[in-house]
């Protein structure tokens, strides 16, 4: 099926009625998840996953598509108006919008947020379309040793996610490994660390692993403390118009922030705030005077809101090419996906291409309702803060024993998201790293089956492991991807020594 | 028992999963290469780390003050969702927390326990279909 066709298709599928009722609410819960601090668009999609079990896949696209897309923005608000960022990636839009927010320039700020977030994603949608054909293509000559190289790479990418403790990070993501081999062995069909249980013949399903996580965690964190911020309440002063004419007035910065964010989100593991910080540096350097970033300059606002957005759609082509989540997001997005029959790679990019495009368009969409309704309803949201927070902590539980318990209607597997739920709340107190251990209990079987299947491959002669030209551009291109930092500061190193 | 630095509690206890699924795997040979391989190196990673905390001179990290009413709240509520099933349980459950974990009024904890019952029953309701346990106690009775 031709590029056009599938897209056209695609648009049909989530612009009918009553099709688009399901990225609108979904939008709406994802504005409130991610405005609300303590909660976030990831909370809202562990949930999400379990009780969508049962639903055809199409709902199930249109609802993660706009919860990816939804999220993304209304964390920038808080960032804004309280200096809190709603998700971490906002972090980098509170260093300029929070001095606006104080000089009386809130809405301004959030005007220029909002146009930019929508500007960046459709610039990110758009690129990731653009490069569809070449990734089709790519993806074809895909066999056992190219995905065992990619899990490689995905699992070597933990070192990215392991936050201020190496150690801390690469020993979560052992134990994700070690968890993920819980159940048959692919090779011998041996149980393994199943301790006669009969629960555990498939091994750990991912929905209580990661409702517990995430949702059971962030529960118990709730409880055990974070209550409200005070409910401080700012005057909402600025102009909108100078807000959203910003992006224009600066739209080669906002391209070029859209790029960056765009070619961040397609590498595994960088992630949203990777890209809202590259962009903010790359404004703040490329700008004629540096003096007003950091103190409320709108340049400082318009960069990391595009970059962090556009970084949507290009997080897209790992995970839906390649099977790689780049960040929790997207590691939840996969496990929707795949638990609906939905896999990444060949299939999916050909046969099911107007599915892809159903996810593109409802991000899209969801991106564009996000920073409309964004504007909108700013002056009665900067109320919402001083609800208290502890008091959602018996909901987020109850959505959580619903949800584990849904997907098999087993109750070990509201112990498992349970016994999870005390691993992550412990994990955050004590400063451990949980998308380590994810991303090693997704990218755990992959690695092994592919493990297997290239040594028996090779060792019968049916391929030749070093001979395979994408299984050393992958190779290359991993190595590069550790060693780029280092190589980007060797010319300012080398003139640093040159000059001592 | 004071613990002097609580920070290693968590690197202690992966220390001790770990050495229990090596020896596990040590056990079943063929099928335990890859856990073998992985519980070694998290092992040796986490001896490590058990060096840097006991080195670090950070003092016991301080619980948040209802930390371990909550866990005992957790635990009961497992046992009562296992027993009297989630129709029971859930609305019960926060019902109680409103009223006596976070201090609302009574008004607010029935509306609150109300709502989450509305939440269970429209959830396990045949438009929607999610299955909720019906609880041991339940099943006993009516067999």
């Amino acid at each position: 099926m031709g590029i056009a066709e599938a897209a056209w298709q695609g648009f049909l599928l989530v612009f009918s009625w009553p099709n688009i009722l399901y990225p609108t609410v979904a939008t709406l819960l994802a504005m409130v998840f991610a405005f609300l601090p303590g909660l976030s668009g990831i909370t809202l999609m562990a949930l999400a996953i379990s009780l969508t079990f049962h639903w055809e896949p199409l709902p199930v696209v249109l609802i993660f598509g706009a919860f990816t897309g939804g999220a993304t923005f209304m964390g920038s608000i808080t960032a804004i108006l309280f200096n809190i960022p709603g998700t971490a990636p906002s972090a980098a839009t509170m260093i300029d919008g929070h001095p606006m927010a104080l000089q009386g320039k809130a809405r301004t700020a959030i005007a220029c947020s909002a146009t930019a977030s929508a500007l960046g994603s459709t610039i990110g949608v758009f690129l990731f379309i653009a490069l569809l054909p070449l990734l089709r293509r790519f993806i074809m000559a895909f066999g056992p040793a190219e995905m065992l190289m990619l899990a490689i790479w995905g699992l070597a990418t933990i070192a990215a996610f392991t936050g201020r403790s190496l150690i801390k990070g690469l020993a979560a993501g052992a134990l994700g490994i070690l968890l993920a081999t819980i159940g048959f062995d692919p090779r011998t069909a041996e149980l393994r660390f199943t301790f006669g249980l009969p629960d555990l013949h498939d091994g750990l399903n991912v929905i209580p692993v990661f409702l517990g996580l995430f949702a059971v965690a962030e529960a118990l964190r709730l409880a055990a403390g974070a209550r409200s911020l005070g409910g401080a309440r700012l005057d909402l002063r600025g102009g909108m118009k100078e807000g959203i004419l910003a992006p224009f007035r600066h739209f080669g910065l906002l391209v070029r922030s859209s790029i960056t964010g765009a070619v961040v989100g397609m590498i595994p593991a960088a992630g949203g705030t990777v890209a809202g910080f590259l962009a903010y540096g790359q404004a703040a350097q490329s700008a004629g005077d540096k003096s007003k970033f950091g103190k409320g300059d709108i340049r400082g606002v318009l960069a990391p809101e595009a970059a962090h957005d556009a970084k949507d759609g290009g997080s897209l082509a790992p995970t839906l090419v390649l099977g790689i989540p780049g960040n929790e997001g997207t590691a939840l997005l996969l496990a929707a996906l795949t638990l609906h029959g939905i896999v990444p790679g060949p299939e999916l990019l050909n046969a099911r291409l107007p599915l892809v495009f159903a996810l593109v368009w409802s991000l899209f969409y969801s991106n564009w309702l996000t920073s409309l309704l964004g504007l909108a309803i700013t002056r009665p949201l900067h109320r919402l803060p001083a609800v208290r927070l502890d008091l959602l902590a018996p909901f987020i539980l109850v959505f959580a024993v619903l949800g584990a318990y849904a997907a098999r209607q087993r109750f070990s597997d509201v112990l498992i998201a349970f016994a999870f739920g005390l691993l992550g709340y412990f994990f955050k107190r004590f400063g451990w790293p949980t998308v380590p251990l994810v991303t090693a209990l997704v990218l755990g079987p992959i690695f092994e089956i592919n493990l297997h299947l290239t040594r028996g491959l090779h060792h019968s002669g049916r391929i030749d492991f070093f001979a395979r030209p994408l299984v050393w551009i992958l190779a290359v291109l991993m190595i590069l991807m550790f060693a780029w930092p280092r190589l980007r500061s060797a010319p300012t190193r080398i003139r640093q020594a040159v000059q001592r | 028992m004071t613990i002097p630095n609580s920070a290693i509690l968590p690197a202690l206890l992966m220390a001790a999963t770990l050495l229990f699924t090596i020896l596990a795997a040590r056990l079943t040979p063929p099928g335990g290469h890859l856990p073998f391989v992985a519980g070694a190196l998290a092992s040796a990673l986490l001896a490590w780390q058990l060096f840097v905390d006991l080195r670090s001179a950070a003092g016991p990290t301080p619980a948040p003050p209802r930390q371990s009413r909550l866990l005992l709240l957790l635990g009961l509520l497992l046992a009562f969702l296992y027993l009297a099933g989630f129709a029971l349980t859930l609305p019960l459950f926060v019902t109680l927390y409103w009223r006596f974990h976070a201090g609302a009024a009574w008004r607010a904890s029935l509306l609150a326990g109300a709502a989450s019952a509305t939440l269970v029953l429209t959830g396990s309701s045949r438009w929607i279909d999610i299955p909720t346990h019906p609880g041991l106690l339940w099943s006993w009775l009516g067999s």
